[in-house]
């Protein structure tokens, strides 16, 4: 795999790249480097070449590199571990899980040279979400009342928490789904009273969350989204237990609001950052 | 016969129990030769203390039911002392010089003598002076009894390493404390942490720098101290091949680090925590902690698959460096590096959270037990990944199917929330639960400090200003901490474990570093039952230096080491509010401008001159004795002598802006005044003399324009003015240009110490 080419090389290599000239003491080194495109080209390349101390060229088709440097300033290994923190795997290391995952799709190469676990690796925690399997028999027996629109709300909320802003913007549609299905009519009279009023605030808002060009924008929204349920709740009564919670840092401290059905904080305004920021301020 | 079956188990019987109490009874001896050392950690050979010639000190090993004898060889030209991080010891043996025994005078022998009585992982340091930043810590390991109820099958069986975290910095350590206190903001500058205007402005939190200097406060940092190596057990890299897959092992880490804090990741999976400062709780399993200054953690690694080696990364909170341990053989399999906080984000948190008397402001958020980490803000790997966000959504739909495809693939894989450790989640093995029946003593505890003039304290208060706290033996001491200050402290008790109050009730943890964050408030208890003085402080070395201190003094308790302890607290007191001199000088074109001070907690002496090179520029030295007042310490009242003479033309008189004429070229007065830090951090100063003049004068020295480059400016009812800019370029020096309305435009090499 691996040949270390002998000074007797060097001059050869020096008149092929005008860059290399630069880099006293050269040694020329060839390597086998992971990866499976163009863009993956630059990168690995990037990550390894400083000026005057190492240059890195690779090769997508054969996956080999070759690695030239100045032994005086920098080994092979550093390089290899630069280009490995960068997300590729090489021959002597293996790329962080989280790097690698970050990778452009295209440049998800197969992790050949990663070894095989030998225990069975525990399941992955499913995280216990509102919306998720464990509710869906209470979806079917709300449909009817005015929490109807409960469900896709709180499939919002999750949206938001994991920062999903597609997500988000697909359990809105269901929410206006709901909210234009609603009949009126059902309606108590001070529920109407209520409904009247802020049916309008809660268009607007489901509005501002599908325009919202960013997910920021979406979470605007989502506030206003989140005082305007809370009055009407308020006014009908929820037909379960649920939790009116607050976050006082958002927005410079103005504050944003949502509702939950668990009384662990999951906070909706700012992803894995804040999730615990917040507490419940009132139980519906 | 059947007597003499008896007596030979009754002799069997007698040798057993002799057998044990001889194993109980052993007496442990290490030898440790103290001496000063070169090393070369960062580029530069620098002076070390080195044990036995290691640096680390070696590893002490016991087992519970041992006697530790420890002699100490003191082969420095200094005096020094050992203090056993977490132990429970007689007072007297506690390593604290001038509260539980004398200093180890240089050249002297001192032994210290104690039983193990309790089990895990611990460490030791000196307790001396600043000689903990420069190699004096070491792991100690209490093994349990093999005999003990507690023992736990898959923790205390398999193969146990003790690592030491620790930081280098080519600097003295007495240097970084100077810096420290005269508000040298060289650290920042190398750390690239200055928050500049410019920085701001390119970051586009032009406004968010405003606000910040409006309510008066400096750049902000997770850390103050620029450190060039991070090192485990003395390395920056090191390996242990000898794990296969399938193996498991077990770290006893503690953070020997003087003010570094560490982020601990691992490549090979979950970290499992099984115990906290010494004592065993429940295992959590967290992709992450964060190991304060001075606590210890043990954790169980997997290594799950052959020829690969894993790494175990410590990551200083303020991510300028790390250090890596591999486990296992072949291929190095990388766990990710934690990105560049992003200051300014913490900056808006801060300006939030801070009011404007200097207070911090919780929004009644009730924070405690590092559960709500503030600074989560600032860590751009917990950022909502923008592949997700509805802008990218929107450009991915717009270009070629191709890409959009790519978006969706992105998409699917579901975003994982990293699980952190905090002091919620740990859980005692056994009940804790104190007497129920003691006498409880209730103490509240705001812990104050400002990073302005580096002071720290509690109750706004530094050991030097306050007395022992009598503490009745036997009684429930109840603590209740509140942060009020901008930093994290990582709170340290001598000679006990306390409950850290948290969901777990009865079985609430066990620990003797308390990390607190800002606005946190946490509740500790414990029961003073050992006689004797015990240190409670912050373990940040130059905190506690500065005077972040306070004595527990349980019972009357009379120590043979110390026949005068009065005297003995006189002198600790002393040496936690020493003076700090400082002093600097531009070397301009168009005179002199300098100063020097010498200042502690709450003193001031300082001198000012601007020396012309003529009579006409004439030559002027200001000094004032004053006192700091407040717990962020704005204001400053204070006495001032002025001496001046020049030369100015026939008949030119100054006149003041308030009409007051000064004719004397040559004048000597006397004033009383008050200097103010306003918003903006412009000082304000108020002066008058005694025949009457009056002064006012508005100055401001250090905003920073670039990372490197400081404008300043004076101006006051003299119809003086000044403005001036300076770049610099080196810890001591820049190059400082300015036009001063007396001696006009001037440039110069601005020196300071």
């Amino acid at each position: 795999m691996k040949s270390y080419t002998l000074l007797g090389l060097l001059a050869l290599s020096i008149s092929v790249n005008g860059a290399m000239a630069q880099i006293k003491n050269s040694k020329l080194v060839t390597v086998q480097i992971s990866g499976n495109c163009g863009m993956c080209k630059s990168t690995i390349e990037k990550a390894g070449d400083v000026a005057n101390e190492s240059l890195v060229v690779w090769n997508s088709k054969t996956g080999e590199a070759t690695l030239t440097y100045d032994s005086d300033k920098t080994s092979e290994e550093a390089i290899l571990k630069r280009i490995a923190l960068a997300g590729y795997d090489n021959e002597r290391y293996l790329a962080p899980e989280e790097t690698y995952a970050a990778l452009h799709s295209c440049c998800q190469y197969d992790r050949t040279l990663q070894a095989e676990e030998t225990g069975s690796k525990p399941a992955e925690n499913q995280s216990q979400a509102d919306s998720g399997e464990q509710h869906t028999a209470h979806e079917a027996t709300a449909s009817s009342s005015m929490s109807s629109f409960l469900t896709p709300y709180l499939r919002l909320k999750d949206a938001l928490i994991a920062g999903d802003s597609k997500a988000a913007n697909e359990a809105t549609k269901k929410f206006d789904q709901a909210l234009t299905a609603l009949q009126a009519a059902n309606f108590s009279k001070e529920e109407k009273a209520v409904w009247t009023s802020e049916q309008k605030k809660l268009q607007q808002a489901t509005a501002g969350i599908t325009a919202g060009k960013s997910i920021d924008a979406q979470r605007q929204a989502f506030d206003k989204l989140s005082r305007s349920l809370y009055t009407v709740l308020k006014a009908s009564g929820p037909s379960e237990k649920l939790y009116y919670q607050h976050c006082p840092m958002y927005q410079d401290g103005k504050g944003a609001y949502w509702i939950s059905r668990d009384t662990g904080i999951k906070n909706p305004y700012y992803g894995a950052q804040m999730l615990s920021c917040g507490k419940t301020v009132e139980t519906l | 016969m059947l007597l003499r079956i008896y007596r030979a188990s009754f002799l069997a019987l007698l040798l057993l129990a002799l057998g044990f109490s001889v194993r109980g009874q052993q007496t442990v001896r290490y030898e440790l030769y103290v001496r000063d050392t070169l090393v070369h950690f960062a580029g530069k050979e620098k002076r070390a203390i080195a044990v036995n010639g290691q640096l680390p000190m070696p590893t002490l090993t016991f087992t519970e039911g041992d006697t530790a004898e420890i002699v100490v060889h003191n082969q420095l030209r200094e005096s020094t002392s050992l203090h056993w991080h977490g132990v429970w010891l007689p007072n007297k043996e506690d390593g604290v010089p001038h509260l539980t025994q004398q200093p180890i005078a240089a050249g002297e022998t001192h032994t210290y003598r104690f039983p193990i009585i309790q089990n895990g992982s611990y460490w030791y340091h000196s307790h001396s002076g600043l000689q903990e930043q420069i190699g004096m810590y070491g792991s100690m390991v209490f093994h349990k009894r093999e005999d003990d109820p507690s023992f736990r099958k898959g923790i205390d069986d398999i193969p146990s390493l003790s690592l030491l975290l620790s930081e280098w910095t080519n600097l003295r350590p007495h240097t970084v404390d100077r810096m420290l206190h005269t508000g040298n903001d060289w650290f920042s500058i190398k750390k690239n942490t200055v928050q500049s205007y410019a920085e701001a402005i390119q970051a586009k939190h032009f406004k968010t720098k405003i606000r910040n200097e409006w309510k008066r406060m400096e750049a902000m940092d997770v850390s103050d101290v620029y450190y060039e190596k991070f090192l485990i057990n003395g390395l920056a890299e090191q390996q242990l091949a000898s794990f296969k897959a399938g193996d498991k092992v077990r770290l006893r880490i503690a953070n020997a680090g003087a003010s570094s804090y560490f982020w601990l990741t691992y490549a090979g999976g979950k970290i499992s925590v099984v115990a906290n400062d010494g004592n065993d709780v429940e295992p959590v399993e967290v992709d992450r902690l964060l190991i304060g200054v001075s606590e210890t953690y043990d954790i169980v690694l997997d290594i799950p698959a052959q020829n690969t080696a894993y790494e175990l990364l410590a990551t200083a909170e303020d991510r300028t460096g790390s250090a890596s341990f591999f486990f296992g053989s072949g291929r190095r399999q990388l766990t990710a590096r934690l990105p560049r906080l992003q200051y300014f984000e913490g900056m808006k948190m801060m300006n939030d959270m801070m009011k404007m008397n200097g207070d911090m402001h919780d929004m009644g958020m009730q924070m405690s037990l590092q559960q709500m980490d503030m600074n989560a803000v600032m860590y751009p790997e917990l950022k909502d990944k923008p592949s997700t966000s509805a802008s990218d959504a929107h450009h991915a739909a717009a270009s070629s199917p191709h890409e959009k495809h790519e978006a969706h693939a992105q998409h699917a894989p579901q975003r994982k929330d990293k699980v952190t450790l905090n002091y919620g989640m740990l859980r005692a093995t056994s009940p804790t639960a104190l007497d129920s029946s003691a006498t409880v003593k209730n103490l509240r505890f705001e812990l104050t400090g400002n990073m302005n003039r580096y002071v720290w304290s509690m109750d706004n208060r530094v050991l030097s200003e306050t007395d022992k706290i009598p503490i009745k033996k036997g009684e429930v001491l109840r603590i209740v901490l509140y942060n009020n200050s901008m930093m994290r402290h990582p709170m340290h008790l001598h000679g006990f474990d306390f409950r850290v109050l948290n969901k777990n009730g009865d079985y609430a943890p066990l620990k003797n570093v308390l990390d607190i964050m800002p606005m946190e408030t946490d509740t500790i208890e414990f029961t003073a039952n050992r006689d004797g003085d015990w240190f409670f402080h912050c373990h940040i070395l130059y905190h506690m230096m500065a005077g972040m201190n306070r004595v527990f003094a349980v019972g009357d308790y009379q120590n043979p080491l110390l026949a005068n302890r009065a005297k003995a607290y006189t002198t600790l007191q002393k040496e936690s509010n020493m003076w700090h001199f400082m002093a600097d000088n531009d070397f301009a074109s168009n005179g002199n401008d300098g100063s020097a001070m010498l200042q502690n907690a709450r003193w001031s002496i300082g001198t000012e001159w601007r020396l012309g090179y003529n009579n006409m520029h004439g030559y002027e030295v200001e000094t004032h004795v004053g006192r700091y007042i407040g717990k962020m310490q704005w204001l400053m009242p204070f006495v001032g002598f002025d001496w001046r003479y020049r030369k100015l033309g026939m008949d030119q008189h100054e006149t003041n802006i308030f009409g007051q004429t000064n004719k004397k070229d040559s004048r000597q007065a006397v004033s009383v005044g008050a200097m103010y830090t306003l918003p903006f951090l412009i000082n304000v100063q108020a002066e008058v003399y005694h025949d009457g003049i009056v002064r006012l004068a508005l100055m401001r020295e250090d905003i920073p324009i670039s990372r490197r480059l400081r404008a300043g400016f004076m101006w006051n009812t003299d119809r003086e003015y000044m403005v001036g800019l300076r770049y610099i370029f080196h810890k001591n020096m820049g190059i400082r240009t300015h036009y001063d309305s007396d001696m006009g435009f001037g440039v110069g090499l601005a020196v300071n110490y």
